[in-house]
């Protein structure tokens, strides 16, 4: 009698977690579709004729009238490119650079038994709450020469304390007795951080090579603002000309010539594909990384 | 030596502008001044060593030198094909022409005021800045030179710049504009040096729907809200009527609000006074009627975020049947792109609507010939300051005026019986450009800069009839706009930061009521709240100060 | 700090503690040299604009520079407790935190709870691969994304007209303003803030599963007993790290989406600092009320550190 009831309540319980499981992959499908949807949208749109497209209305599948008129134009604007150089530029030159300044800092922060460690450790997250503000941040900016050329969107954002952080918990839980041995042998700090911590560290750095990376690929307002020459441009300065600047025509004033340029919604679209889809192509791939990095780092023990 | 004399020279010019000035009213002291400045151009070419010729004895290309640095908004013509104004033939013709090497420094497009705050706030200027000096910059221009932004040019212009001192010595009025009630100069102006220049933006819609629906090109309030309503319930046009409302120029130009006797900020009354048209009866009229059509559907539904390309994509494909826009960049696109696939399809230019039918409207959008915008001016920071003013004066002078605004003779121009015509190159791009990008290489008269604009390259640009019949729909004949509308006046310089905070808060509480009326989110009954914490907010110190300074502007 | 100065003072003395530092000294030089460069790092880019702040209480001139300002004491912090949005300003961004936190915080739990349920790897990876994707996506994109789809003709209202509602401008009704906001916040970083809640997930004990199976607790009863508890920490610390950036919301996403129809609800601190010091060219202004905003945030840090202190016995000092 008490197995029988034992048995039903089990039967029962499964099939609860069934249906459970049923809606939860349920979920999850209606999930992925509304991640990848919108990219999907933007990427069929920018395969539109443009007319046709203006015309739609509903959810689009497919391409309306299929075309690549789009892509012609984008990639003859001759800023699209600077943009990319740019930001390639930015991404190469800096993401090392962010690394390196941040695992220097990480080190020293994960090191035991060292004097002045609370102090520094307590001025640098005091940063990550207060700030000067925007104008004096510039002004500063200005002070140090750093406007009107690339390294001013690389050296005064060099390192991210929150990501500091987590690279210093990373580091902490390398086993000390490796460190110390290191020391014994009379290695000095530089020493032991690029051949004993470093080399054990790989999945934290791709970690923030992902972070630095996404942030450096996402920023704009710095870009738009210390930028004087139009050459200097890295891609979402560009981009948000493109997509979101309300003012374009304020400065045509007057009658402007007779233009058979077609309107071209699906420009647009091409090019937020152009400036999107290679991040998209290469993140999968760091994708092991990462996930293993941030367990190790980002969780306080 | 060489000092002297020339300081020598500024005394003598600066004596001829003097009478020149004195003589304001006739025309034949003008024409004196003109004549002595002809006759020194002429002496100039015989080489001999008087005085007068150690200042003629300058002439263009200029002896090379350091590059001057050149702040500059971007325009969309010009970036759609070139990386920066400095890569265009013109730009590479006008260092050519002048000898001195430029470097163009230029914001994003829609960030120019945040680029240019932080210039101006770190000191360290570019050479030479364009800017609307008089409504855009804080204070204005007087305020400017008082914080160390520019130089007054009166000296700048009597030694160096006779071009310019010419033109403004010829056209009391233009001079009278540009500058401040202390007298001092401090721009080389964009002007508009044409009446039919000024009134490129007006009302268009639908020709082949009107015609279909047995209706005539409405001409008041009413008459329009039959024809949005029949293009809505017959032509199925969702959204009848829209603009391009996040762009401040249209939203300036707003005939719908002229149609009510008022305006979006400040006019000239009838009474000679400075208004705020805001708060007017008028303007609760215009945000009822507003109201009334956005709850039936003429206006665009999405009217606060519209821009460029989606009002551009709605007039073509028959969403909506009447917009707002300039006769070239809109009109002219519109009616290419759409008969592409709908040949039938046709604009008409409207005039300014009036509230009675066969009633001249009072109000009306009208462009002042300067009106501050795209002005150049020398900063604290430029050492070379003959070198910035020579260059710019280039711009004056025949040779220059005909650069800016046709480019150069045998590539983007030529002359036929004096007329300079523009070529294939421009109006029939071999690379397909459109005509307005192919223009933007060659010349700036086809937006704007610090020079004379000449009538003669609308009169080529207006290509379509439609576009042809503008100037008179829009024109002087349409309304008494021109009456009321505001000259470039300025604040001193001990009321401009007390004015410019008063008018950011009433404009940001101004543009935000006004959608929430015109959606419903506020009650129209609110409207007497709206005026009176308009009022709180200072409005009545801000008439004053502007009433002080258009009466000191009156007795410049 | 404190503790630190405790144990000077303990230690007896100033000859000690020199002592101390001759020791550390010793034995760290190398280290304190290593680090020097992200010292002075911190100090030219975090610790000298702090110190241009002052312009907060000057009325700053280009000309005259921050040292021959006028000082005009707290003038600018006055002017704005009586600016006629004060009240506004502060609703706004608090509420938006707020809301942030509320909906957007447990989101990725949730999401990772649920995937720590799906049993097929492929399937899984699959997931999570993809929901990372809105995350790659820059903001300038999503934002322009946004105002095209929000519009009346858009595809969002495509979509409500399908379910049967009317079609509706999204981005220019306030009340809906908030709800944009924060729901493309989570589309855009839910999948990859279950990043760090899913390592958490998978160092639970699995003994622990076992022994409440046993109890014949069903899932439910599991992910309540079991599974929270687990990855309690990693919530706490997020969440309080969270609470030390509650006032922070930046300007840039509401810069990016925002018009005049929908200040009432999305006009923030950020935001308003943006306009007055870039548009209006008011500098001092503008600094004066982003101080203000970082000493908020700076009470409320020390705030949450406190209850990180009682509550998960980590603190950030």
């Amino acid at each position: 009698m008490k197995n029988k009831t034992q048995k039903a309540l089990k039967v029962k319980r499964s099939r609860g977690e069934q249906i459970f499981s049923v809606f939860n992959y349920i979920f999850m499908v209606g999930i992925i579709i509304l991640c990848i949807y919108p990219v999907w949208y933007v990427a069929m749109a920018s395969f539109s004729d443009s007319n046709l497209l203006t015309m739609h209305t509903g959810p689009l599948l497919w391409p309306e009238g299929f075309n690549l008129n789009a892509y012609t134009k984008v990639f003859k604007n001759p800023m699209i490119l600077k943009g990319y150089m740019n930001t390639m530029f930015l991404l190469l030159v800096g993401v090392p650079i962010n690394i390196m300044m941040t695992a220097l800092g990480a080190y020293f922060l994960s090191r035991k038994r060292v004097l002045f460690q609370k102090p520094i450790m307590i001025a640098i997250m005091f940063t990550m709450f207060f700030s000067g503000g925007m104008i004096p941040f510039y002004l500063n900016l200005k002070d140090l020469h750093l406007t009107n050329t690339l390294w001013g969107l690389i050296i005064p954002f060099m390192i991210n304390t929150y990501n500091m952080v987590i690279m210093k918990t990373s580091f902490q839980s390398i086993p000390d007795s490796l460190i110390e041995a290191a020391q014994i042998d009379g290695a000095s700090h530089w020493k032991i951080l690029f051949s004993v911590v470093l080399p054990l560290s790989k999945a934290i750095i791709a970690v923030m090579v992902l972070y630095y990376g996404v942030s450096t690929w996402n920023s704009w307002f710095w870009a738009s603002a210390i930028l004087r020459e139009r050459q200097l441009y890295p891609l979402q300065v560009i981009l948000r000309e493109i997509l979101l600047s309300n003012d374009v025509s304020s400065m045509s004033s007057g009658a402007a010539a007779t233009d058979a340029e077609s309107i071209a919604m699906s420009i647009k679209y091409a090019t937020i594909m152009v400036a999107t889809v290679p991040i998209l192509c290469v993140y999968p791939f760091l994708q092991k990384y990462f996930t293993k990095g941030t367990m190790v780092g980002a969780v306080k023990e | 030596m060489k000092k002297q004399v020339k300081r020598g020279i500024a005394l003598a010019m600066t004596a001829v502008m003097t009478t020149g000035l004195a003589g304001c009213g006739g025309g034949e002291t003008a024409a004196t001044t003109t004549a002595a400045a002809e006759s020194k151009g002429a002496e100039s070419s015989a080489a001999s060593n008087t005085e007068t010729e150690a200042a003629a004895e300058f002439s263009y290309p200029m002896e090379a030198g350091e590059p001057l640095q050149y702040w500059v908004e971007t325009t969309t013509t010009v970036s759609a094909n070139y990386a920066n104004l400095g890569d265009t033939p013109f730009a590479k013709g006008l260092m050519e022409n002048t000898g001195v090497d430029i470097e163009f420094l230029q914001p994003p497009q829609g960030q120019q005021k945040e680029q240019f705050s932080l210039i101006i706030a770190d000191g360290d200027l570019p050479d030479i800045m364009e800017y609307n000096w008089v409504s855009d910059y804080p204070g204005g221009p007087e305020k400017a030179i008082r914080d160390g932004v520019i130089i007054p040019l009166n000296d700048v212009i009597d030694q160096y710049c006779p071009n310019l001192k010419k033109y403004l010595a010829e056209n009391p009025d233009i001079d009278r504009a540009v500058k401040t009630d202390d007298g001092n100069y401090y721009c080389f102006p964009f002007i508009r040096g044409d009446e039919s220049l000024l009134n490129t933006i007006g009302l268009m819609l639908r020709a082949d729907w009107l015609e279909e629906l047995n209706l005539e090109v409405p001409e008041t309030v009413d008459e329009w809200y039959t024809v949005l309503k029949a293009f809505k319930e017959e032509k199925g046009a969702t959204a009848p009527y829209t603009f391009e409302y996040t762009n401040n120029q249209y939203l300036g130009a707003n005939p719908f609000v002229a149609a009510f006797d008022t305006n979006y900020s400040f006019y000239i009354g009838s009474d000679d006074q400075v208004h705020f048209g805001a708060v007017d009866e008028g303007y609760k009229e215009y945000l009822e009627t507003m109201h009334q059509w956005y709850e039936e559907g003429l206006i665009d539904a999405d009217i606060a975020t519209m821009k460029n390309d989606q009002v551009s994509a709605k007039i073509t494909n028959g969403t909506a049947g009447a917009s707002l826009g300039q006769a070239g960049s809109r009109m002219g696109t519109w009616l290419a792109a759409a008969q592409q696939t709908n040949p039938d399809y046709d604009l008409v230019a409207a005039p300014q609507p009036s509230r009675e039918k066969g009633q001249k409207a009072e109000f009306g959008h009208v462009e002042v010939a300067y009106s501050g915008r795209s002005s150049a001016a020398i900063t604290t920071s430029c050492e070379d300051v003959e070198r910035a003013a020579r260059l710019l004066d280039w711009a004056y002078s025949d040779e220059g005026h005909m650069y800016y605004n046709f480019g150069t003779e045998g590539v983007s121009y030529t002359m036929e019986d004096g007329e300079p015509i523009y070529t294939d190159e421009i109006l029939n791009n071999p690379e397909g450009l459109p005509v307005s990008q192919a223009m933007s290489a060659y010349i700036r008269g086809n937006y704007n800069g610090p020079f004379v604009q000449d009538e003669r390259y609308v009169v080529q640009y207006y290509t379509m009839d439609q576009q042809k019949k503008t100037p008179e729909v829009w024109g002087a004949g349409s309304s008494n706009g021109a009456a009321h509308v505001m000259p470039p006046i300025t604040p001193t310089s001990d009321e401009s930061k007390e004015f410019s905070t008063i008018i950011n808060q009433i404009n940001t509480y101004r543009d935000e009521m006004t959608l929430k009326f015109i959606f419903g989110d506020a009650d129209i009954s609110e409207f007497d709240e709206y005026v009176s914490n308009i009022e709180q907010m200072g409005l009545e110190r801000a008439l004053e100060i502007q009433n002080a300074a258009y009466e000191r502007y009156k007795t410049r | 700090m404190k503790e630190f100065k405790k144990k000077v003072r303990t230690d007896g003395g100033m000859k000690e503690f020199r002592k101390k530092v001759r020791t550390d000294w010793m034995r760290n030089r190398s280290l304190y040299i290593l680090v020097l460069p992200v010292v002075i790092f911190y100090i030219l880019f975090n610790y000298k604009p702090i110190y241009g702040a002052i312009i907060a209480f000057q009325d700053y001139t280009p000309r005259l520079g921050i040292s021959g300002s006028e000082w005009v004491g707290l003038a600018n912090f006055k002017r704005f407790f009586s600016d006629i949005y004060f009240g506004r300003l502060m609703r706004n961004t608090l509420l938006l935190s707020v809301y942030d936190i509320i909906f957007g915080f447990p989101a990725p739990i949730i999401l990772a709870l649920l995937l720590n349920e799906i049993h097929n790897r492929f399937f899984k990876n699959v997931t999570q691969t993809i929901t990372y994707l809105p995350h790659f996506i820059s903001m300038i994109v999503v934002c322009g994304m946004l105002t095209d789809f929000s519009l009346s003709t858009g595809l969002f209202n495509d979509i409500i007209v399908f379910f049967g509602g009317e079609r509706h401008p999204l981005l220019q009704d306030p009340s809906l303003y908030r709800m944009i906001y924060i729901l493309s916040d989570i589309w855009q970083q839910v999948g990859w803030g279950t990043i760090i809640y899913l390592s958490a997930l998978s160092s639970v004990d699995s003994q622990l599963y076992e022994a409440a199976q046993i109890d014949g607790a069903n899932k439910w009863k599991q992910t309540l007993n079991v599974t929270l508890p687990g990855i309690a920490p990693t919530i706490i610390t997020m969440f309080i790290l969270k609470i030390g950036k509650l006032m922070s919301m930046g300007y840039e996403k509401t810069i990016l989406l925002y018009n005049p129809s929908t200040y009432e609800t999305a006009d923030i601190i950020s935001s308003y600092v943006y306009r007055i010091g870039l548009l209006e060219q008011d500098w001092s202004y503008s600094t004066a009320i982003g101080l203000f905003n970082s000493v908020i945030n700076f009470v409320l840090l020390i705030v949450a550190n406190k209850l990180s202190k009682k509550y998960s016995e980590t603190s950030l000092w």
